[in-house]
């Protein structure tokens, strides 16, 4: 009774809980591709879209390796990525949200 | 090609760091579906790497064996953990899939967003960039021999580094030996090239952390206000020894 006493006197930290869903969700963006690892998000898909013309790009992954990859599946793959991890932040973000 | 966790679980009369190994051995073939292999006094003589303060208590600090993971681990591939590392997600899955043969934390966080780590971030007076041992990847390229061989220099030369890097030389830690060892492989260049693409996520030993199925449970003190935090589906390394070998014993 203590204890539960205890834990509803506390607050929960929503500017930690706030850090640790970027931490998370900025983890899962991560993805393997080719050999390459890549963050699926903005900076990726601005590359890909502005060389439309290449069909099989060099591009340096997050770890400066150069990795020839397909354009229009990394992109694919890339934006799907994004949306799907952005739409499960902002639900999970919404459902922390109401926590007292 | 093999996979597969090795965890050094040296008891040291206060910690039961065995017990925190066998309770992440089941988490990690849960999560990760890999093996573990946990090397304890059973297995191993501890290497000392002098003395620290548990639970108020002065005790050896039974950390200096890192090094020999080249030897130790039975894998292609290895991640080594810190006994107090809660696996909690999948995410040391993506460690197998870069074409780096050598991957290691390089930025930590503080879970409870109050920067407890900002002067961790680099060490002695020099201020080298600091990487964490707590999580590490390598395979079995041959420059990786070199790693743990160079570690194992230092380990053994340790006042001579301390002096060279300005910091104190006792207790030895891993943290920096391998720090510098990256350093001096890279060519005396500071790379991140090292670098796990994620932070190393921390809850300082301040704060009491429980796990309850698959959700870590934080209390601490913020700003002098009680506070609360739950996470999921995210790893934590707790440094609050006293915590972990409650959750363990409890789960």
């Amino acid at each position: 009774m203590e204890n539960l006493s205890n834990t509803i006197k506390r607050r929960f930290d929503h500017e930690a809980s706030k850090q640790a869903l970027k931490e998370k969700y900025e983890a899962k963006l991560l993805f393997a591709y080719q050999g390459g690892m890549f963050c699926a998000g903005p900076t990726l898909i601005t590359l890909l879209v502005s060389i439309e013309d290449i069909e099989n790009p060099t591009i340096l992954d997050l770890y400066d390796n150069p990795t020839q990859v397909n354009r229009q599946e990394l992109l694919t793959q890339s934006k799907q990525r994004w949306q799907e991890q952005m739409n499960a932040w902002s639900v999970e973000l919404a459902e922390l949200s109401k926590q007292r | 090609m093999t996979k597969g966790v090795l965890i050094y679980a040296f008891n040291n009369g206060e910690i039961d760091y065995l017990a925190m190994a066998k309770w992440s051995q089941k988490r990690i073939k849960r999560l990760l579906g890999l093996d573990t292999t946990i090397i304890s006094n059973a297995e191993q003589q501890a290497t000392s790497g002098g003395t620290r303060t548990f639970n108020s208590k002065i005790s050896p600090w039974l950390n200096a064996s890192r090094c020999n993971a080249w030897e130790d681990s039975p894998y292609d591939e290895t991640i080594v953990l810190d006994a107090d590392y809660i696996v909690n997600s999948n995410t040391l899955l993506k460690l197998f899939d870069t074409k780096q043969d050598f991957l290691i934390h390089q930025t930590v966080s503080d879970v409870t967003a109050q920067n407890h780590f900002n002067g961790q971030k680099s060490f002695g007076e020099l201020h080298f960039p600091q990487s964490w041992a707590t999580v590490f990847y390598f395979n079995r390229a041959k420059n990786n021999q070199l790693i743990f061989e160079t570690v194992r220099m230092i380990k053994e030369n340790y006042t001579h580094y301390a002096n060279l890097y300005k910091f104190p030389r006792m207790p030895f830690r891993n943290d920096f030996a391998f720090s510098i060892a990256l350093g001096m492989l890279n060519g005396h260049t500071i790379t991140d090239n090292n670098g796990i693409k994620w932070p190393l996520t921390t809850a300082s030993t301040n704060v009491v952390v429980s796990v309850e199925d698959d959700t870590i449970k934080l209390e601490y003190e913020k700003n002098n206000k009680h506070m609360r935090l739950e996470i999921a589906d995210l790893d934590l390394h707790v440094m609050n020894k006293k915590a972990m070998e409650e959750i363990c014993a409890s789960s």
